[in-house]
C-alpha cells in the first residue's frame, strides 16, 4: 500500500513539475543563479581560511604576507557581494515560479469549473471546491518557494561537497557517501508513517471548510433554529479530530529533522573516528590503489593521498556541509507533505471527467421547432426522472408545462438548456439532434429565467445587462418595462447599488431584475426561445399584471417554453402539458383541459 | 572534534574512541532534548490553531444579520481557515527555530567580547544595521500582506459567485468573460504579492551581506592586530567562529520573519472579526401597562436599515390571537420579508414595541424567543445530513415516530421521503417544492412546549393550490393554538386568512378580514382582481 501511495505522490510531483516547466526562462535563471550562489558560497569558508593561513604563516616567517591578506580580503567582499546577489535573484525567481504556478493552477480551476457536469457541480459540496481555489494553491506556492530555493541549492551543494571530497581522499569520501543512506533511512521511515497522517489532515481540513461554507454561510437560519451551539459543537468534533490528526503529523514531520540530525551526527563522528584511525595507521590509509584515482589531480597538495591532521580537518569541514542540505530540507518535510496533499487534491478536481464538447454543429440564430422525443432522465441508479416525454413546439408556438410540485419540471429545463444529458431519447432543433450541437450556439439561442433567480455580486446595472453589451440607457429602459424600475431608485445608490450575496434583495426585486436581464438579452437576440422556469411565482401579482404586458411582448411571435403554477401566467399559452411523477399525463389547451376531468381542472377548480 | 584532532595524535586509538563515544552520548542527549521539544511543538501548535478556530466560529455564531450582512460570508470563512492556518504555520516555527536564536546569538555575542573588546567594536555597527533592516522590511510588508489578504478573499468571492451561478453563466455563454474576470483578480493577486516578495526576499541576502562583510572586517584588523602582536591567530579564528554562527542564526531569523508578517496580518484580520462587539438595542419604552390578550402584537413598529436612507418599515401597528392566522400581502419590495425579520430579533426595530404573549421580545432571551417564533424562511436551505437531522433543528430530541408526523403535516407522506433520505449541502438533491415542504417539517416539529408563533415567508410558492390546502388544513390540525403569519402573493391564500394586513412601501395600507378589505381599499381590490381567474 506504501508502495501505491508513493507512486501517487512521485505522479503528483511529476505534474507539480510540469506546470513549474512552463515557465522555463525562469526555471533557467533559477539554476544558473543556484550553481552561482553555491560556488561562491561553498569558497567563501576556503577563501577566510587560506586567509587565516596567510596571517599565520606571516607571524611564523615573519615575511610581510599582509599584503597578501589584504588581496585576499577584498576578495572576500567581492565573494560576499556576489553571493548576496546571486542569492537574492534566486529567491526572487523562486516567488515568481511559486506564484505564477498558484496563479496558473487557479486560472484552470475557476476554466475547469466551466467545463465539468453540472451534474457533478451540484452533487459535490462548494466548500470543497473553493478550498482547492483559496487554501490549496496558498499552501502549494508556499511551500514551492521553500523546496525551489532549498532542492536547487541543496543538490548542488552535495554535488559540490561530493567532488571535493572525492578529491581530498577518496576512501573516506567513500565512507561518508555510504553512510548518507541510513540517515535517508531514518527519514523514510518516520515519513513513511506520517504520510496517512498528512492525507488525513488535509481531508479534515477540507471537511471543516465545506462545514463553515454551509453553517457560517447559512448563520441567520442555524441562530434561527437556536442552533448556534449544536453547530459549534460539530465544528468543535471535527476541529478536534483534526488537532488529534494534525498533531501526530506535525510530530512525526517533526521527528525527521532532529533523527537526522541525529543521524548525521553519528556520520560525521563516525567519519572523525575512521579517519583518525587511518592517520593513526589503525586502518590502512589513503592507500596508493586508492589514491592513484585523484592523485592525477590532487597529489601533489595532498601527498599522494595520505591523511594528516590537515586534511582530516578541511575534510570534516565539507562532510558536514555535505550533511547540511539532507537537514534542511528533512527540517521542512512537513510543510512539504502538505504541500503535495494540497496539489493533489487540486489536480483530483482538474482530472475530473468533462463535459463532452465535440459537437460540431453550430445552430443559427433564427427560429428553429424543438421536438422533444422518448425523452428520459434519471440520476446514475436514482429513481427515473421524467419518463418518454414526447412534446413538439413549432416555431413562435407557446408552451406551458404545468404539474405537482417535484414531478420533474426544472429537470426538463435542465434537459433544454443541456446542463444535464437525457439518459435515454433525444431532443431535436428542427431536424438537428441536441447532442450534435455546439453547446454555445444552442444557448446563443435559449433565452431563461430560473426559478433560483441569480444575482452576481457586482451592480444592479451590470447584472441587468449581464451577458450583453447593452448600453446604460437600453438597460434601465428594460427595467423600466418591466416595472423593477422605482424599486432599484429607491436603493441606496440606485442602479449603481452593488449587491453582496443578494440577501438584501427580496426573492421577488431579484425575479424582476432576471426578467430585466431577459428582456436586455433579447434585444440582441430577437429569435430566441424563452424559457421561464417560475420566472414570476415571488412577484406579487398586481406588478405581475403591470409586466405581464412587458411579457406578452416577450412571448409574441416567439417560442416559448414557460413552468409556472399561476393559471394568470400559463392561461394564455398555445399548448398546456401537465407532468405528474415525470409522465405527461395530460394535454391540450387551457380551455379544452378545464372542462375535462384530470389532474389539471382539479388543481384550478378551487 | 576539536580535542580529538588535539590531543588524539598523543594519547593514541584508545583515547578516540572513548572521547568518539562521548560525542555519541552528547549527540543522544540532544537528540532526546529536541525530541521533547518538537512534541511539545507539535503539541502546543495544534492546540493554538483549533482553539483559535473554535474561539472564531463560536464567535461568528453569536454575530446578529446586521454584523454579518456587513462582513459578508465568504471573509468570515477564508479567515477561519486561512488565517487561522497561518498563524499556525508561525507558532510552528517560532517555537523550532526561533526560541533558539536569541541564545545562540547573545551567547556567541558575549563569548566575543571576553575575545577582544576592540574586535567587539564590530557588534556595535552590525547589530543595529541588522535590526534596522529588518525592521523596515517588516513595517513595509505588514500592510502589503494585509493587502494581499484582501485580494485573496476577492479571488475566493469570485470563484465561489462562479459556482452559485453557474447555470446563469452557461445560459448566457459568459464563461469567457467571467474566466476573464477571474483571472484579472488572480493577476492582481500574485502581482501584488510578487511585489512584496521582492522586498521581503532582501532580508536574507542583506543579513548574510552584513554580517560576512563583519568578518571580512575583523580579517583585516586582526591581522593588523596580529602583526603588531596584540591578538593570537587563535583568538582571530575563535572570533571568526562566532560572527559566522551569528551570520547563520540571522539567516534562519530573516526567513522567519516573513512568515511572522504574513501571521501578522492573519491575526488582526482575525483579531478584527473577534474583536466586533454586537451592538445590543437600546431600551424599550416600557410604558405597556395595558398588556392584551393577543399572542402578538405590533405597536407603532419602525425599521431601519444601517445604511439605508428612509425606513424599511414605518409605524406598523396590528395584533393577532392565538389560533390565528395573519395574511401579510403586499408588492415586491414592500417590506413584508424585513417586518417578520423583526419578530425573532433577526434585525432590531428601530423604535416602538412588538409584545410576544405579554412580554416585549427584548424581554425575551433569544433562545427563548427563537423556540416560541418558528420561521421558514423564503429560501428553503437544507442542511447536510438525513431528513432526519434537519427536522431535528427544530426539536433536538425529536424520534423516528414526531419526525414522520410533521413530513405528514407538511404532506410529504413516508412513501415519498424516507427520514433517512441522505441531504446533499444545500439540499440540492430535492426539487424547490419538496425543500420547501421539509423547510416548513422542520419549523413545525416541536418538543414539549408548543411554538407560539409560525411564519410562512412565501414558504408555499412551489406548491400547487391542492397541495397547499391540503398543507394549510394539515398545519392547522397540528398546531392549533399557535398563530399563524404568512407572507403570500396569492390572494386565495389570503382570503382564508382570518385577518390581512396590507403593506405599501413599509407602510400598513390597510388591516382587517378579506371582506372589509375588500370594501376599503383600492389597493386590495387590484390585488384580487389582478388574480380573479
Amino acid at each position: 500500500m506504501n508502495h501505491k501511495t508513493d507512486k501517487v505522490n512521485i505522479s503528483v510531483v511529476r505534474r507539480i513539475w510540469r506546470e513549474i516547466h512552463m515557465n522555463k526562462g525562469l526555471l533557467f535563471i533559477a539554476i544558473i543563479t543556484a550553481i552561482f550562489n553555491v560556488a561562491v558560497t561553498i569558497a567563501i569558508p576556503a577563501m577566510i581560511g587560506s586567509a587565516i593561513d596567510d596571517i599565520t604563516d606571516s607571524i611564523e616567517n615573519s615575511s610581510n604576507l599582509l599584503a597578501n591578506t589584504n588581496v585576499n580580503i577584498g576578495v572576500i567582499v567581492l565573494l560576499v557581494v556576489l553571493s548576496a546577489l546571486s542569492s537574492y535573484i534566486l529567491q526572487i525567481t523562486a516567488y515568481k515560479i511559486a506564484y505564477g504556478t498558484a496563479f496558473s493552477l487557479r486560472n484552470e480551476l475557476e476554466q475547469k469549473l466551466h467545463r465539468l457536469p453540472l451534474v457533478f457541480i451540484d452533487r459535490v459540496s462548494k466548500g470543497e471546491l473553493i478550498n482547492a481555489v483559496s487554501v490549496d494553491t496558498e499552501i502549494l506556492s508556499d511551500r514551492l518557494v521553500q523546496a525551489i530555493v532549498q532542492f536547487l541549492t541543496g543538490i548542488l551543494t552535495v554535488i559540490g561537497t561530493i567532488i571535493i571530497m572525492l578529491c581530498i581522499n577518496v576512501r573516506l569520501a567513500l565512507v561518508v557517501i555510504c553512510i548518507t543512506p541510513l540517515s535517508l533511512l531514518t527519514a523514510k521511515l518516520i515519513t513513511l508513517r506520517s504520510k496517512r497522517e498528512f492525507a488525513a489532515q488535509s481531508a479534515l481540513r477540507a471537511s471543516l471548510s465545506a462545514h463553515s461554507v454551509e453553517w457560517i454561510g447559512n448563520q441567520k437560519l442555524v441562530s434561527a433554529f437556536n442552533m448556534e451551539d449544536e453547530s459549534i459543537e460539530r465544528f468543535g468534533a471535527v476541529n478536534e479530530k483534526l488537532r488529534k490528526v494534525g498533531f501526530l503529523a506535525e510530530l512525526f514531520a517533526a521527528l525527521v529533522n532532529p533523527t537526522t540530525r541525529f543521524v548525521n551526527g553519528l556520520v560525521y563522528t563516525f567519519t572523525g573516528f575512521f579517519g583518525f584511525m587511518m592517520i593513526l595507521g589503525v586502518i590502512p590509509g589513503g592507500g596508493d590503489v586508492s589514491a592513484s584515482a585523484a592523485g592525477a589531480v590532487t597529489g601533489g597538495i595532498l601527498g599522494g593521498g595520505v591523511v594528516t591532521v590537515g586534511v582530516l580537518a578541511a575534510f570534516l569541514t565539507y562532510a558536514n556541509q555535505y550533511t547540511k542540505p539532507f537537514n534542511e530540507i528533512s527540517a521542512t518535510y512537513a510543510e512539504l507533505q502538505s504541500a503535495l496533499a494540497s496539489a493533489k487534491r487540486i489536480f483530483t478536481i482538474l482530472d475530473e471527467a468533462e463535459e463532452d464538447n465535440t459537437e460540431s454543429y453550430i445552430l443559427p440564430n433564427g427560429e428553429h421547432d424543438i421536438a422533444i422525443k422518448n425523452v428520459s432522465f434519471a440520476y446514475s441508479s436514482a429513481k427515473t426522472v421524467l419518463k418518454n416525454i414526447d412534446i413538439e413546439i413549432s416555431s413562435g408556438e407557446s408552451i406551458a408545462v404545468v404539474g405537482p410540485t417535484g414531478c420533474g419540471k426544472t429537470t426538463l429545463i435542465n434537459l433544454l438548456e443541456r446542463f444535464y444529458e437525457p439518459s435515454s431519447g433525444e431532443i431535436f432543433a428542427d431536424k438537428a439532434a441536441f447532442s450534435g450541437i455546439t453547446k454555445r450556439s444552442l444557448r446563443k439561442n435559449l433565452s431563461m429565467v430560473l426559478q433560483d433567480s441569480f444575482i452576481f455580486p457586482d451592480t444592479v446595472l451590470e447584472n441587468i445587462r449581464y451577458g450583453s453589451d447593452a448600453t446604460t440607457g437600453q438597460a434601465m429602459s428594460a427595467a423600466k418595462t418591466i416595472g423593477a424600475d422605482s424599486f432599484i431608485r429607491r436603493l441606496p445608490d440606485g442602479y449603481n447599488t452593488k449587491i453582496n450575496d443578494g440577501d438584501e434583495l427580496s426573492a421577488g426585486q431579484k425575479q424582476l431584475i432576471c426578467l430585466a436581464r431577459v428582456m436586455v438579452f433579447n434585444m440582441a437576440n430577437p429569435a430566441a426561445i424563452l424559457i421561464l422556469d417560475e420566472a414570476t411565482s415571488n412577484i406579487d401579482t398586481v406588478t405581475e399584471k403591470k409586466i405581464s404586458k412587458a411579457v406578452k411582448l416577450l412571448t409574441k411571435n416567439r417560442t416559448s417554453i414557460i413552468i409556472a403554477h399561476r393559471l394568470s401566467t400559463i392561461k394564455d399559452a398555445d399548448k398546456i402539458y401537465v407532468i405528474a411523477d415525470g409522465e405527461i399525463v395530460q394535454s391540450g389547451s387551457h380551455d379544452e383541459l378545464i372542462n375535462t376531468d384530470g389532474i389539471y381542472s382539479m388543481m384550478y377548480s378551487s | 572534534m576539536a580535542a580529538i584532532i588535539d590531543n588524539g595524535l598523543r594519547f593514541g586509538a584508545s583515547y578516540v574512541v572513548k572521547n568518539a563515544a562521548l560525542m555519541v552520548a552528547i549527540g543522544v542527549v540532544g537528540l532526546a532534548s529536541a525530541l521533547v521539544c518538537q512534541y511539545m511543538a507539535s503539541k502546543v501548535t495544534s492546540l493554538i490553531g483549533t482553539d483559535i478556530r473554535n474561539v472564531l466560529f463560536a464567535k461568528i455564531n453569536t454575530y446578529s444579520s446586521e454584523v454579518l450582512d456587513r462582513f459578508g460570508t465568504p471573509t468570515l470563512i477564508t479567515r477561519l481557515n486561512n488565517d487561522v492556518n497561518q498563524v499556525q504555520t508561525a507558532v510552528a516555527t517560532f517555537i523550532r527555530l526561533a526560541v533558539r536564536a536569541p541564545f545562540l546569538i547573545i551567547g556567541a555575542a558575549v563569548m566575543s567580547l571576553f575575545i577582544d573588546l576592540r574586535l567587539s567594536a564590530v557588534f556595535i555597527v552590525l547589530i543595529p544595521l541588522i535590526a534596522v533592516s529588518l525592521w523596515l522590511v517588516t513595517v513595509k510588508t505588514i500592510p502589503l500582506y494585509r493587502k494581499i489578504q484582501g485580494l485573496l478573499d476577492k479571488i475566493t468571492a469570485s470563484f465561489s459567485s462562479h459556482i452559485s451561478g453557474i447555470r446563469v453563466i452557461r445560459a448566457f455563454n459568459t464563461e469567457e468573460r467571467e474566466t476573464r474576470e477571474f483571472s484579472e483578480k488572480n493577476a492582481d493577486y500574485r502581482n501584488n504579492i510578487t511585489n512584496t516578495g521582492r522586498i521581503s526576499a532582501a532580508l536574507n541576502p542583506v543579513t548574510f551581506l552584513f554580517t560576512n562583510l563583519a568578518i571580512a572586517y575583523i580579517l583585516y584588523a586582526g591581522s593588523q592586530q596580529i602583526a603588531a602582536g596584540t591578538l593570537t591567530a587563535g583568538e582571530l579564528i575563535a572570533f571568526i567562529g562566532y560572527l559566522t554562527q551569528i551570520s547563520l542564526t540571522m539567516g534562519v531569523l530573516a526567513n522567519l520573519i516573513v512568515i511572522f508578517t504574513k501571521a501578522s496580518a492573519s491575526s488582526s484580520r482575525i483579531m478584527e472579526i473577534i474583536d466586533i462587539d454586537n451592538v445590543s438595542p437600546s431600551e424599550v419604552n416600557n410604558n405597556d401597562e395595558n398588556i392584551t390578550d393577543s399572542i402578538l402584537e405590533f405597536r407603532n413598529v419602525w425599521f431601519k436599515y444601517n445604511e439605508a436612507k428612509s425606513d424599511t418599515v414605518s409605524d406598523v401597528s396590528f395584533s393577532l390571537g392565538a389560533g390565528e392566522t395573519l395574511a401579510i400581502v403586499g408588492g415586491t419590495g414592500s417590506g413584508k420579508s424585513t417586518l417578520i425579520n423583526l419578530i425573532p430579533r433577526f434585525y432590531e426595530f428601530s423604535a416602538g414595541n412588538i409584545i410576544l404573549d405579554g412580554r416585549s421580545i427584548r424581554d425575551y432571551g433569544l433562545h427563548e424567543l427563537r423556540e416560541a417564533v418558528r420561521v421558514v424562511p423564503q429560501k428553503s436551505v437544507l442542511f447536510t445530513g438525513t431528513i432526519l437531522d434537519n427536522l431535528r433543528f427544530g426539536n433536538r430530541f425529536a424520534d423516528n415516530e414526531t419526525a414522520s408526523r410533521a413530513l405528514e403535516t407538511a404532506c410529504l407522506p413516508a412513501s415519498r421521503v424516507n427520514l433517512d433520505t441522505p441531504v446533499t449541502a444545500g439540499g440540492k438533491n430535492f426539487s424547490g417544492g419538496e425543500r420547501q415542504r421539509i423547510a416548513i417539517a422542520r419549523a413545525i416539529i416541536h418538543g414539549e412546549t408548543l411554538p407560539k408563533l409560525v411564519i410562512f415567508d412565501d414558504s408555499f410558492s412551489a406548491l400547487d393550490r391542492s397541495t397547499e390546502k391540503t398543507l394549510r388544513a394539515n398545519l392547522r390540525e397540528y398546531l392549533p393554538e399557535s398563530a399563524f403569519i404568512i407572507i403570500t402573493e396569492r390572494i386565495t391564500t389570503a382570503l382564508t386568512a382570518d385577518k390581512i394586513l396590507l403593506l405599501e412601501d413599509g407602510k400598513s395600507v390597510g388591516f382587517g378580514t378579506h371582506e372589509e378589505l375588500l370594501a376599503s381599499s383600492d389597493y386590495y381590490r387590484s390585488v384580487y382582481e389582478s388574480q380573479d381567474g
